[in-house]
């Protein structure tokens, strides 16, 4: 149940439980987690046996997908499991003691549909009560296991038979099986499957991402950390660090012996903050939280935000920031027409969706209100009013602003 | 505190009913009413969670405290584990049920023991108890007395019978070290949300031999603002990272399906995302390339499932919502137990060559489409040569849509009620099996288990103004997993409790891992292990 959607519902502000509940975990916390995955035995179709203690599957990871299949080839299912949380995916090969043998068939469809998706095949032998197994693509949640169709053997029968229910009502039997890896093609004999051939790759280089966000959106922030026209003859960059805090040392160093040309630092220190001025502290972790879907998170420290000398803020770093992408990136955030989705993400790719992501100014008054920030707002609406303007919801959100300014009246 | 969040969430299912009666006061947010007393008791309950821990821990040492050691059944235990190694213990305790009678505080606990032995032996030991416990003056809470070790689950095993291998398949690979190996909440910190991605966001995958080597090979579906990987499984066994163009989405992927649309002998790939159902063709196991994009009414998708449901040869695609286009507004009319302002689920029927039908109204499908639907699986349930659709809803009702002919026309029915399959509850899984070998399949469906949601809506006051029939409801939503058997044709029973109990249940699936020939069940669960270690 992704409880992440209960909050929905007629008439529900942000004080009703559910989107606290969303805001506690987008703040960290944790819910319902560290729970342990689970192994029921099947004990000859009479009863199940929990024996999760004993199969090493079961990690505290916050698990979704599991899919099946024989990854060794040495005929029992092993076990690929994704997770919420780091590592993403796991692999856990098959160990189990005192295993049987397995017989594994991949279909081919020649008049049904290639894959053979739907078609059923029926395991019987003497001595033992037959098996059923059914090629289904997509089972689970959000999972997609081998097709190949996995039997156990629990009988020595020699004189197995297998019948193919194949999608369309053909039915083809298939005598005396053994143990291993065949495949069949609809109406021919098994073949046993051969690997064809072993993918090799070059390996790639390691390259670190480089832990800062060239921000997709472009928002005006000037009022916000009360930055003048003269503050922004160049870009500058607003460094938050702290006292216990190795890597901001190292890079105050760094900037005092070899300070960055062609733009302006200044550094702000978190504990002077609190005590001296908690409220731009505050707008600091606000101004944060608005790009990524967190609340209140202890940010890595140091933690620097580019702002260009229009006034927009441009990019954020986290850690110690690498000269040179620093350089690069101060060419890129004056330049108009960049394929800014793409610069702001870590990796490569493509997209389906076609629209561009922009920066919507009245969400960020929208979080400054909700946070109770109505002198910052104010301004902030003072400073950008010719862009807010043309938000057509603008004038609501004046009337928000002024009913909370009310309330606050004593 | 750690007991808030989960009080929270059981309120609000008490909150939903008082939403909906006050439906058309959005401007009147309704206000929590904690009842004291389950806050008191959830108070008591994590802190005699960690008395019991402290009481149960002895029976790793050789003093035991009198109140164990007087019961025969605790020794026996304590004897089994006895010599363990320390650093391979692992204790937890659940309370699942909390019931104050005057003075006297009833509880009862899951312990689950976990040991390794001198001589490597793995044993693991699961029991429920109950004790009893009277609050004292200073806040603490003093034993009265414990109740015998029950439902007593033994395991041991020379060896684990799987063994984690990730490193050693994916450990060198820079795809794993530098992206998959980090969890969401490193993600949620560095990726704008604009792009797609959000703290509560669920990522499938799917394995599928893309480059027809006979091996199969893993897509791992990422938020949005992450590409999507395609990983190659290589001769040595190894993942490793492919030069295969076209596969790197950056749209948040719910679910991903290798399998051959065109039906020329490889393996394609269908992904859904909030902008449609991907299309890609496998040119050559070289590349990928886009051949179309299958729109969807909704957006917040889930479950990508396959199948020929018309028996032409085609492939047919199906694709779930979880939310729909009202859930978020005023007009929506969200209950917990039943809600039906979810999404419209789709299906698209191939007509060969990359073309698509959209046949959801067509076929019958539309019936009650406006759950939160999580997961779905194609099988011919009644072995008539076709399939049929059972779908897992979060929320209420799950459904099992019959595949008809009627008036030589394919025609779905929905007939859970009716062969009794409904599983009221917060359905996100579903895998079917025949576990028992009677030739008649069985579904397994995922759903969660809570041990706060056992003990809050068991509690006398819980709902007190509700019907008898609602608090059941809110009771099936913290019960766990079912196991529905088709005991005879068309008729389904529910197995009971002993295959309930998967936690916050996703994945939960059917696999002979010991080749037995008889299926057993495997369970993904844990639903946010955040930054902040603060639940129960």
């Amino acid at each position: 149940m992704p409880l992440g959607n209960a909050g929905i519902g007629p008439g529900l502000g942000n004080s009703n439980p559910a989107n606290q509940l969303q805001r506690m975990v987008r703040s960290g916390s944790s819910f319902s987690g560290n729970e342990s995955h689970v192994v029921f035995l099947n004990e000859k179709g009479e009863n199940f046996k929990d024996i999760s203690s004993i199969t090493g599957l079961d990690y505290d990871d916050d698990g979704r997908s599991v899919c099946m299949s024989d990854w060794d080839r040495d005929g029992d299912l092993d076990v690929w499991i994704s997770n919420r949380n780091g590592p993403q995916i796991r692999y856990f090969r098959n160990d189990s003691p005192n295993l049987n043998k397995s017989i594994i068939f991949s279909l081919v469809g020649k008049t049904c549909n290639r894959d053979a998706i739907g078609a059923r095949a029926v395991l019987r032998s003497k001595g033992s009560l037959s098996q059923m197994r059914t090629i289904t693509a997509g089972s689970g949640f959000l999972s997609q296991s081998t097709k190949a169709l996995h039997f156990g053997m629990d009988s020595n029968d020699k004189g197995m038979e297998l019948t193919i229910h194949w999608p369309g009502s053909e039915i083809q039997k298939v005598n005396n099986v053994r143990p291993g890896h065949y495949i069949i093609e609809q109406g021919s004999e098994p073949k046993t499957l051969k690997i064809k051939s072993s993918f090799k790759t070059n390996p790639t280089p390691k390259i670190e991402p480089v832990d800062r966000t060239l921000l997709a959106q472009v928002l005006p922030i000037k009022s916000i950390f009360s930055l003048t026209n003269n503050d922004l003859k160049t870009p500058i960059l607003l460094s938050m660090t702290r006292n216990d805090c190795e890597q901001c040392n190292y890079q105050k160093k760094a900037w005092e012996k070899n300070p960055p040309k062609g733009l302006t630092i200044k550094i702000l220190n978190s504990e002077k903050l609190s005590k001296n001025n908690p409220e731009l502290l505050e707008l600091f972790q606000l101004t944060y939280d608005h790009f990524y879907e967190v609340i209140s998170r202890q940010i890595p420290t140091p933690v620097s935000f580019l702002v260009s000398t229009k006034g927009n803020l441009r990019a954020i770093y986290r850690g110690v920031i690498d000269q040179n992408t620093l350089s690069e990136d101060l060419l890129r955030i004056e330049e108009g027409k960049l394929d800014l989705r793409n610069l702001s993400l870590p990796f490569g790719g493509i997209w389906a969706s076609k629209s561009n992501p922009t920066a919507r100014p009245l969400n960020f008054v929208e979080d400054l209100l909700d946070a109770g920030k109505l002198p910052a707002a104010e301004s902030y609406i003072a400073s950008e009013k010719n862009t807010l303007i043309q938000d057509e919801v603008f004038p609501m959100l004046l009337e928000r602003l002024n009913a909370l300014k009310k309330e606050r009246r004593p | 505190m750690n007991f808030k969040a989960v009080i929270t969430i059981f309120i609000t299912l008490s909150c939903a009913i008082c939403c909906n009666k006050k439906k058309g006061q959005a401007e009147k947010e309704p206000k929590i009413k904690i009842q004291p007393t389950v806050e008191k008791s959830e108070a008591a309950a994590e802190i005699i969670k960690l008395n019991l821990s402290e009481l149960l821990s002895s029976l790793f040492t050789e003093s035991k405290p009198s109140i164990l050691s007087n019961l025969n059944e605790w020794t026996k235990i304590a004897e089994r584990i006895k010599g363990s190694i320390n650093e391979y213990q692992k204790l937890k305790i659940s309370i699942y049920g909390i019931r104050y009678d005057k003075e006297v505080i009833h509880v009862k606990a899951r312990v689950e023991l976990k040991v390794q032995t001198q001589t490597k032996k793995h044993i693991g030991i699961i029991a429920h108890f109950d004790s009893a416990w009277e609050e004292q003056d200073d806040g603490s809470f003093e034993i009265l007395s414990i109740g015998k070790p029950e439902k007593l689950t033994l395991n041991e095993s020379p060896q684990l019978w799987f063994a984690n291998q990730t490193n050693q398949i994916l450990g060198s690979e820079p795809v794993f070290q530098n992206h998959l190996s980090k969890g969401l909440d490193h993600w949620l910190l560095r990726i704008e949300s604009i792009h797609g991605i959000d703290a509560f966001i669920n990522n499938g995958v799917a394995l599928g031999d893309f480059n027809g080597d006979g091996l199969d090979d893993l897509y791992i579906c990422q938020p949005g603002g992450l590409p999507n990987r395609l990983l190659m499984h290589s001769a040595d066994g190894t993942l490793v990272s492919s030069n295969v163009t076209g596969s790197d989405y950056l749209d948040h992927t719910s679910s991903a399906l290798f399998v051959d649309i065109d039906n020329d002998g490889d393996q394609d790939l269908c992904l859904a995302t909030p902008s449609g159902i991907v299309l890609l063709e496998n040119d050559r196991g070289e590349k990928l390339m886009l051949r179309g994009t299958l729109q969807t009414d909704d957006v917040d998708c889930h479950s990508l499932t396959a199948t020929d449901y018309d028996l032409d040869g085609n492939l047919d695609l199906f694709i779930t919502f979880a939310l729909g286009s009202l859930s978020a507004t005023n007009e929506s009319s969200f209950q917990f137990d039943d809600a039906r302002d979810g999404g419209s689920n789709q299906l698209f029927k191939g007509n060969g060559k990359w073309s698509f039908s959209e046949v959801t109204d067509l076929t019958g499908l539309s019936t009650s489409n406006d759950r939160h639907s999580l997961a779905a699986s194609w099988h011919d349930f009644d072995l008539d040569g076709d399939p049929d659709l059972y779908i897992a809803n979060d929320y209420g009702f799950n459904q099992l849509f019959r595949n008809d002919i009627d008036n030589g026309k394919r025609s779905f029915k929905e007939i859970a009620e009716l062969v009794g399959v409904q599983d009221r509850g917060a359905g996100m899984s579903v895998s079917w099996g025949d576990y028992n070998r009677d030739g008649l399949p069985d579904v397994y469906v995922g759903n969660m288990y809570s041990n706060a949601g056992n003990r809050i809506t068991n509690m006398p006051d819980y709902l007190s103004e509700s019907t008898n029939a609602l608090k059941k409801n809110y009771r099936r939503f913290a019960k766990g997993n079912t196991l529905l058997v088709q005991n005879k044709k068309g008729s389904f029973q529910d197995f009971g409790p002993n295959v309930s109990m998967g936690r916050w249940a996703w994945s939960s699936i059917f696999a002979d891992i010991n080749n037995d020939g008889w299926e057993d069940l495997l369970v993904a669960n844990g639903y946010i292990s955040g930054p902040v270690q603060d639940d129960l």
